[in-house]
């Protein structure tokens, strides 16, 4: 817009009127322009508890063994049977799976194992067992405290021409959160 | 002409923002994603129809006026140190209703712009559902991560 000092007054009521209108459109405009989008937040939240660990504390112990002669260590011989210590959140509920071999072997040769519906127990500390389960299959237990203890028993069962040796086997305990 | 030059500062400054004849576009957020305790190893998700845990927008703006929604979303929570908690979201999480009713609310992508039109109240309702995936050596605390949805006007 030119400033013009000798501009008639129907000349200065002209540029008036277009400066009110440029005014207005701005007014129009910029508004619209800032009201087009929008944005709002909110959190995302979670509280994650403590993993699960477990730990074979002992090995289950057949001691010697003679060829042809079956030898059960009992779940309830706390000196003898295999034991792991599992600690993870509060009471919550874990899933327990072995996984359990055929034999032990040394060397070459291999030592027959069989276990029973009672081979394995649970308890909520190492000298207390609450009750037997099924080492063959997943059983589902509540943490007291944030541990519990678990135990595996078994028979082996060498044949008659057995030869000697030390003998040995992994059994493997998994322990999982059920979410429960 | 410096009468009416004050006069529209004034105005600009004083003014709600407006927009598609006269109702201003606004979003807020109502409630957040929320995952409660997770177990470490275990995965958790919160359904987009869980209408206690997920995650609710309200939209205002024009009478039956189309919107495009758009989510920032975030790979992961964050907590104690500089662990993380993978985050994910499928492609049904998200939910548009027009009437505040979550059971009935239309299933969109959250990773993709979504247009919705909003009703003759010109007020409807944004869902956001998830699913976070601790590995089994995530440490045990608190995680949060932000969620940001925009809204816009398409103009049609």
């Amino acid at each position: 817009m030119r400033w013009d000092a000798n501009l008639s007054p129907r000349g200065m009521a002209q540029m008036h009127t277009r400066g009110k209108a440029l005014i207005l459109g701005l007014l129009v405009a910029v508004p619209a322009a800032l009201a087009a989008q929008n944005s709002g937040t909110v959190q995302a939240t979670a509280t994650v508890l403590t993993p699960i660990s477990e730990n074979g504390e002992q090995d289950l112990q057949f001691g010697n063994v003679f060829p042809g002669l079956d030898k059960s260590v009992l779940v309830s011989d706390l000196a003898s049977a295999g034991r792991f210590q599992v600690t993870g959140e509060g009471v919550s509920q874990v899933a327990l799976s072995f996984t359990l071999p055929a034999s032990l072997t040394s060397g070459g040769n291999a030592l027959p194992i069989v276990f029973g519906a009672s081979d394995a127990a649970y308890g909520p500390d190492a000298g207390t067992q609450s009750a037997t389960f099924d080492p063959s299959a997943v059983s589902n237990q509540n943490l007291v405290g944030g541990a519990l203890y678990v135990w595996i028993a078994g028979t082996v069962q060498p044949a008659i021409g057995q030869l000697a040796g030390n003998y040995s086997a992994d059994v493997t305990l998994t322990v999982t959160y059920t979410g429960s | 002409m410096g009468r009416w030059l004050a006069v529209a500062f004034m105005l600009l400054l004083a003014a709600p923002a407006w927009a598609q004849g006269g109702r201003p576009l606004q979003v807020r957020g109502i409630q957040g994603l929320t995952f409660g305790t997770v177990l470490a190893g275990v995965p958790w998700v919160v359904p987009r129809t869980d209408v206690a845990n997920t995650a609710q927008f309200e939209i205002r703006g024009e009478r039956q006026a189309e919107v495009l929604v758009t989510f920032l979303l975030p790979v992961a929570l964050t907590g104690p140190g500089t662990a993380a908690l993978p985050l994910s979201f499928g492609p049904a999480d998200g939910g548009y209703s027009p009437d505040d009713n979550i059971a009935r609310a239309s299933p969109f992508d959250p990773h993709v712009p979504n247009p919705v039109v909003l009703p003759t109240n010109g007020r409807g309702t944004v869902y956001l559902g998830g699913t976070v995936s601790p590995p089994p050596s995530t440490p045990a605390g608190a995680y949060t991560a932000t969620l940001t949805l925009t809204v816009a006007y398409t103009g049609n």
